[in-house]
């Protein structure tokens, strides 16, 4: 008697150590797999950065912030000592496509006697980081500038977190950067 | 036989109790702290680095992060920090102090949410801040990453707090 009741509570015992592994992905895991370096870590430098003859670093951080600025972002972070503006924009993301699919499919599940809550892309966050860094031994400064956005659904919901690797969008803000700089952007 | 089906209740029911904790996190803003010791967690987020130049091993920090797909909230030369994002999910929050008149501490912390709606856990694996931060940090630097022995590691000119006399009667 004691024998089985002993084994139940190990039994127990034994879940109770399982269920919880089960339940959660560990945090340091997760941590691992986020915070690797992105794939074509190589391609998106190359696409983020350009240098510009000038040494003026602050020049080019104020020429820098007028782009964002133009470009409808917010600036949240500057500072000159370290080279750095941050900032970030929200834009409405709704498609009136996806909206539609959305909500067909949601019809075709009624009529096959199941419940789905239509889900779209609501509004997204775009957020800009922009390093500049003087060259040794040259007289250029680069300039990086990285763009990720996060998208949140018609529930509030996060539900999307990427990094931009659309080469158009640089090219975009490079162009409209040397403009303001009157400078020549040189590829790297 | 009837204590053992009792038994195997009481099994049951610490099965379902265990189910309910497992991923059951309340509150959003909580941060989940680490459950290793002062000592270990500093060797693992600190290294000191050759320079004694604070200007320079925070651009490579920004660098680094930057490279490593972060966001940069936040800078701040003076006090030595940098925090940074990534994928809204990622927390890191760097460090720099000196250490004696030629080397540089740096020490980095990161939380990470694993689901949108659950609380902010601390990182606690040496494995992560290793190679996903140090490593590819030192090659920015183009210094090696020294661990950090203990006891060494003790901010130069510490100041010893002192109580606060109240004021003389008369």
């Amino acid at each position: 008697m004691i024998k089985k009741f002993s084994s139940a509570v190990l039994l127990g015992g034994m879940l109770l150590g399982a269920v919880p592994l089960v339940g959660c992905m560990n945090a340091n895991e997760f941590a691992k797999k986020i915070g690797q370096p992105p794939q074509g870590a190589v391609e998106m430098r190359s696409l983020q950065t350009r240098r510009f003859e000038s040494l003026d670093e602050h020049a080019l951080l104020s020429a820098a912030q007028q782009t964002l600025q133009d470009l409808g972002f917010t600036i949240s972070e500057a500072s000159a000592d370290a080279g750095v503006l941050a900032g970030s924009k929200q834009r409405d993301a709704t498609e009136s496509g996806q909206i539609a699919g959305q909500v067909a499919l949601t019809v075709v599940m009624a009529l096959l006697g199941s419940a789905h809550t239509p889900t779209w892309d609501k509004e997204q966050t775009i957020n800009v980081t922009l390093t500049a860094t003087p060259i040794q031994n040259s007289k250029q400064t680069e300039i990086r500038v990285s763009f990720d956005r996060h998208m949140l659904n018609n529930h509030g919901h996060l539900w999307r977190a990427e990094l931009l690797m659309d080469e158009k969008i640089y090219q975009e803000f490079f162009d409209k950067f040397a403009q303001g700089a009157f400078l020549e952007a040189q590829k790297i | 036989m009837i204590s053992t089906r009792i038994a195997a209740r009481l099994g049951l029911l610490l099965v379902l109790l265990a189910a309910l904790p497992a991923c059951q996190t309340t509150r959003r803003d909580e941060v989940m702290m680490s459950q290793k010791g002062a000592v270990e967690l500093r060797a693992m987020q600190s290294r000191a680095f050759d320079t004694p130049d604070r200007y320079k091993t925070i651009r490579a920090i920004v660098a680094t992060l930057q490279d490593l797909g972060y966001t940069i909230d936040k800078v701040e030369t003076g006090a030595g920090t940098v925090s940074a994002t990534k994928l809204t999910a990622l927390r890191l929050t760097a460090s720099v102090y000196p250490r004696g008149s030629t080397q540089t501490i740096v020490r980095s912390n990161a939380l990470v949410r694993v689901q949108q709606q659950q609380q902010q856990n601390q990182v606690d694996d040496p494995e992560f801040y290793q190679k996903y931060f140090f490593e590819p940090l030192s090659k920015a630097l183009f210094l090696t990453a020294l661990q950090v022995e203990d006891g060494v590691d003790v901010p130069p000119e510490s100041i010893q707090a002192e109580p606060v006399q109240k004021a003389a009667t008369n």
